[in-house]
């Protein structure tokens, strides 16, 4: 075990033992700034509890990561049915297509405000087509959407590509043997398809869950949070409340519900997906 | 006619997805009263004026050999540390090896903003706060369990009576690992090293909070910072997101075959 140590320490060090102390933070009252600390129990949470921007927080991040799991996983899918050719414009394709992946999150942010601004280009579109372009940005229920939409991009890119690998590993003759023996288009899906894409659909619903749970820089890119707070994640409450206004017991105590709450969605989901992964 | 509406269908589906790049491609070259007026449109006449000014500015310079500094330093950390550590995993049976491999297994899932105040104080324990160091440990730390998963993932094709053979003959432990198991693990290499440069160099919360504004820091925090000065210059704006751009795509179209292969072999233990 000894060649194990260096990553072993590291680990422990800079992400076991921050989060004993984000457990410990949270349970106090915490000002960096006259290096004071003092136990206040459960109080920091009840503050939470009845803080409406926290609770407005969770359900943005909650809702996302909702949408970030259905939406690429069927987008995902049915692009990769689309791309799953041989020739080379179908190589060049996936290729290209995989490239939101690899885009800062910051830039997508960015390039989406562009985007959705209301003179933007896709108002113009939608003009062009007789549609009134809604306020993306500026709009409360919109702004979230918009944020969605941003991580989407990136997640959909990244759920076609992961699919399509999928797809070409399937043997052609089980879908060949099935057409003999008189299977339609959809059976075919619903029993050769489905049941051997289900490691694709485990790894893009843990990376989804997991990229919309810890949410933050596509945000402050796009909205910043905005309207108000409107659009703020529990990622951006965290630094908002650790950082800009010096509660850490606070912002440890968001932090502690998040890490509870990403354990507990991604651990389920896998005992679900995995459960529906057959060897071949 | 099915086929190539199929074609054009596939087509107009990527070209879709390119359409944020394109936006940074296109309004880098073009003015300021052009990307106002019809972003959309490809630039005509192209204008180098938003990439030199970003150029002179020298903060995009200076962000990219930090950002590059910071990824490359910590690709070849992670790539060392996991390689050892998933060796060490794949060899051994003990309780304690089998502890390792779970627990690590939880750093997967863990959101950067939950961890990041109390990983501050530790290394202003340890004196490395608002440095390179620092912040190259820290996310070596935090992107190792997802290298250790590729690198046992991988492993596993490796029979283990290869290295028990090697020791019956006498080499220890650290000579099978140098000279039989890491050339061997190369294309697992390859993918550890795209798939985490991609992340560290995208990384802008970390960098953000863990170096600090006094020191010279990360282009994609530079690309934060100048978007909230006053004097707006949008050509420089899209030029400065091109340069944060470039090497991640270069890196990524150079390896992106291992970038796939990386990510599926997570996805299938």
């Amino acid at each position: 075990m000894a060649m194990g140590a260096p990553a072993t320490a590291l680990f422990a060090a800079l992400v076991v033992a921050p989060i004993g102390v984000t457990v410990h933070y949270s349970l106090n009252d915490v000002n960096f700034l006259r290096d004071e600390i003092s136990w206040v129990g459960f109080s920091n949470y009840a503050k939470l509890w009845e803080s409406g921007d926290f609770r407005h927080a969770l359900y943005v991040t909650l809702l996302i990561a909702a949408a970030s799991v259905v939406v690429p996983n069927a987008l995902g899918l049915l692009f990769a049915v689309l791309l799953d050719a041989g020739s080379r414009l179908y190589t060049t394709l996936r290729i290209i297509l995989f490239a939101p992946f690899v885009l800062s999150p910051l830039v997508v942010g960015l390039t989406f405000r562009w985007t959705l601004a209301n003179d933007g280009s896709l108002n113009n579109a939608l003009e062009a087509l007789g549609i009134p372009g809604p306020e993306w940005i500026s709009s409360p229920n919109l702004a979230v959407v918009s944020v969605g939409l941003a991580l989407a991009w990136q997640l959909i890119a990244f759920a076609t590509v992961i699919y399509v690998a999928a797809l070409r590993a399937i043997p052609t003759d089980l879908y060949e043997a099935a057409s003999i023996d008189g299977a339609s288009g959809y059976m075919r899906f619903r029993l050769i398809t489905w049941p051997l894409v289900a490691p694709a659909v485990t790894i893009t619903t843990l990376i989804s869950l997991i990229s919309a749970l810890k949410l933050y820089d596509h945000v402050v890119a796009l909205t910043g949070g905005g309207p108000g707070r409107s659009s703020e994640t529990v990622g951006l409450a965290i630094i908002r409340a650790g950082f800009t206004q010096n509660r850490a017991g606070l912002a440890s105590a968001m932090a502690v519900l998040l890490l509870v709450i990403t354990a507990a969605t991604t651990v389920v989901s896998l005992r679900v997906l995995r459960r529906r992964e057959v060897e071949l | 006619m099915m086929r190539q509406f199929r074609a054009l269908l596939a087509i107009v589906v990527s070209a879709l997805f390119l359409f944020p790049l394109y936006l940074v491609i296109a309004n880098a070259f073009k003015s300021d009263p052009e990307i106002l007026r019809s972003p959309a449109k490809p630039p005509v006449g192209p204008t180098l004026d938003g990439m030199s000014g970003v150029l002179s500015a020298g903060d995009v310079t200076g962000g990219l050999v930090n950002s590059l500094l910071i990824t490359g330093s910590t690709i070849a950390l992670i790539m060392v540390v996991s390689s050892m550590l998933a060796f060490a995993l794949h060899m051994s049976t003990s309780w304690i090896s089998n502890a390792v491999g779970t627990v690590i297994l939880f750093g997967l899932i863990l959101p950067t903003p939950v961890i990041l105040i109390p990983v501050f104080r530790v290394l202003k324990y340890v004196g490395l706060q608002n440095s390179f160091p620092g912040l190259i440990l820290f996310l070596c730390a935090y992107y190792a369990p997802f290298a250790v998963l590729v690198y046992r993932g991988f492993m596993r094709s490796i029979p283990r009576e290869l290295a028990e053979a090697a020791s019956i003959d006498g080499a220890s432990l650290a000579s099978i690992y140098w000279s039989v198991i890491l050339p061997l693990l190369r294309p697992a290499t390859a993918s550890v090293l795209v798939i985490c440069g991609v992340w560290v160099w995208n990384e802008f919360l970390p960098p953000l909070v863990l170096l600090g504004p006094l020191q010279g820091n990360t282009v994609t925090v530079g690309l934060f910072r100048s978007v909230g000065q006053f004097d707006v210059n949008y050509g420089q704006l899209f030029s400065y997101m091109l340069f944060v751009s470039i090497p991640v795509l270069a890196f990524y179209l150079l390896l992106q075959r291992y970038f796939v292969r990386g990510l599926t072999a997570g996805a299938t233990k």
